[in-house]
């Protein structure tokens, strides 16, 4: 299998889908505390492993 | 090179590099805009070639182009629809949602300032001015919103059917305001989406501007990548065009002289018919799959041209309808079938209340999202949409109507919970390789799981009609 990239784009890749996203958003409320009632949900933030360690690293600003 | 590629790089073509250059040297992009004139041409966005053309001449001032040029034709092709020819009450209506439209983008542009009450609940505040304004037209007797003499009543309608049209778009626009991107977007970007040339429904097919712009092309060649795909879908458009001309010619053919192949019905004329006489069953469980077929495949058709018009502007967009038939789970066909419905029903209800409620209970938060989304938020998205027909007429679609699509909602919703739970129970648990006849099975399953629930949602839906036909379908008489 060819190895994911940091920029590779999950949800486009077929990679994650909807479900999996919803696992997603529960792991960084559990793991990082983000709560994302204060700014919703944007999908583009959660569509590649560096949008989402993008996402983290503001929340943590 | 195995015939299984061959077809691969054919149905494929738009990933093949050689093409992409190709296709930005004079020849090919001649050939390109041939093509594309080809297949738009007998269809309403025939207009929107050159302004494909100029977006692609002049990409610094694609935002202008298609703003001015695709508003301007949505302005002049829905207010002929609402029967405004004066060019006083033209311009009137224009500025008024227009307006309306920048009073909205500078609310958003001032999100960190607003009440706290609105800036925790913007979609409500907006749900709630439009409400508000319905009900100040209620001021107005039903007479004076027809009456081509009382121009301002008429007009003000107008503005407010077009407020019920584009207020999940501004949905969209709040949205912008409240992640803070919209300090860097200027109104006329907005305008992109909240004037929609391609596509005549409510729903914002590329989202709102912050997905759009996640999704602009960067490059030349990348803008060409993205334009052989929009030709992709357009060729796909005619396509299955044509097949629904078959599918006519073979089932559904009303011409005098050409009687059809097998006579089958769809769906509000089979249920029409069965109050008088029970056709077979075969005309029966034909007429429902057939027919749900059929109704896939022209949603998937108007998706193709509209997302594909979007690509030949430079937007490298999600397909709105993708392989639906081929789903073996209910949740995999309502991801594939209607994309940026979904999407909406998503951003708009299942997040907000995913967020919001049973933070500790994973079954109960995806119940009460998948309900509020699929249900009540599909529900109240189809009430939204008959508002027109309310402030033009004057008549509620009857109770009815919508008691009948609050049953499809609301068993749609069920069923979809039910599918998330099944997918979630098999995440982790090694990939078994089914064999073809259980795929057929599990593909039949969710054909007919779909074909039987629009028996309560089609143009002259009524409940107790609707659910009686079904019983008697099984033999149950009432």
């Amino acid at each position: 299998m060819d190895r994911i990239t940091d920029n590779d784009g999950l949800i486009k890749s077929g990679l994650i889908d909807s479900l999996a996203m919803l696992e997603i958003i529960a792991f960084l409320e559990s793991r990082f505390g983000i709560d994302f009632s204060e700014t919703g949900v944007d999908p583009v933030d959660l569509e590649s492993i560096q949008k989402i360690l993008d996402l983290i690293d503001r929340y943590k600003q | 090179m195995t015939l299984q590629n061959q077809v691969r790089r054919l149905t494929q073509f738009h990933e093949e590099p050689s093409l992409h250059a190709w296709s930005i040297t004079s020849v090919g992009n001649f050939s390109l805009w041939l093509i594309v004139l080809l297949i738009l041409f007998q269809t309403e966005y025939l207009f929107l070639v050159p302004l494909m053309v100029l977006a692609q001449i002049f990409p610094q001032h694609r935002t202008w182009i298609m703003t001015v040029g695709g508003g301007g034709l949505f302005l002049f092709k829905k207010l002929n629809q609402l029967q405004v020819t004066s060019p006083f009450w033209f311009a009137f209506d224009t500025l008024m949602i227009v307006g309306f439209l920048y009073l909205f983008y500078r609310i958003a542009k001032s999100f960190a300032k607003l009440p706290k009450i609105i800036k925790n609940h913007p979609q409500l505040f907006l749900h709630a001015l439009l409400w508000v304004g319905i009900g100040l037209m209620f001021l107005f007797p039903a007479e004076a919103r027809r009456d081509p003499s009382r121009m301002l009543a008429l007009n003000l309608t107008a503005c407010l059917v077009f407020f019920a049209f584009l207020i999940w778009r501004i949905g969209f626009m709040l949205y912008s305001g409240k992640r803070g991107t919209i300090k860097q977007q200027g109104f006329v970007e907005h305008l992109i989406y909240c004037l929609p040339y391609l596509g005549s429904s409510q729903v914002p097919y590329g989202k709102g501007l912050d997905y759009l712009n996640s999704k602009r092309s960067t490059d030349r060649l990348e803008l060409a990548r993205i334009q052989l795909a929009g030709l992709k879908l357009l060729l796909l458009a005619s396509i299955w065009e044509l097949a629904l001309t078959v599918v006519d010619a073979a089932f559904f053919s009303t011409a005098v002289d050409a009687e059809p192949l097998f006579r089958l019905h769809h769906i509000s004329e089979l249920i029409a018919i069965s109050t008088l006489h029970m056709p077979g069953p075969v005309t029966i469980w034909g007429s429902l799959i057939v027919d749900m077929v059929y109704e896939t495949t022209q949603l998937a058709i108007t998706g193709h041209l509209i997302i594909g018009c979007l690509r030949l502007f430079g937007f490298n967009l999600f397909r709105n309808t993708y392989k639906p038939l081929l789903a073996r789970t209910l949740i995999d066909f309502w991801n594939r079938y209607y994309f940026y419905f979904k999407e909406l029903l998503v951003d708009f209800f299942f997040f907000p209340v995913y967020l919001a409620v049973f933070k500790h209970h994973p079954k109960l938060r995806i119940f009460a999202a998948t309900m509020a989304s699929a249900c009540l938020g599909n529900l109240y998205y189809h009430v939204l949409q008959h508002f027109d027909l309310l402030m033009i007429t004057g008549n509620l679609p009857s109770f009815a109507r919508f008691s009948s699509y609050l049953f499809y909602s609301f068993v749609l919703g069920l069923a979809i919970f039910v599918s998330i739970l099944r997918e979630q129970n098999q995440r982790g648990q090694p990939h078994v390789q089914h064999s073809i006849w259980v795929t057929l099975r599990k593909i039949a399953g969710v054909w007919i799981f779909f074909a039987l629930l629009r028996i309560w949602d089609h143009s002259s839906s009524a409940f107790m009609q609707d659910t009686t036909f079904f019983l008697a379908i099984f033999g149950i008489r009432l």
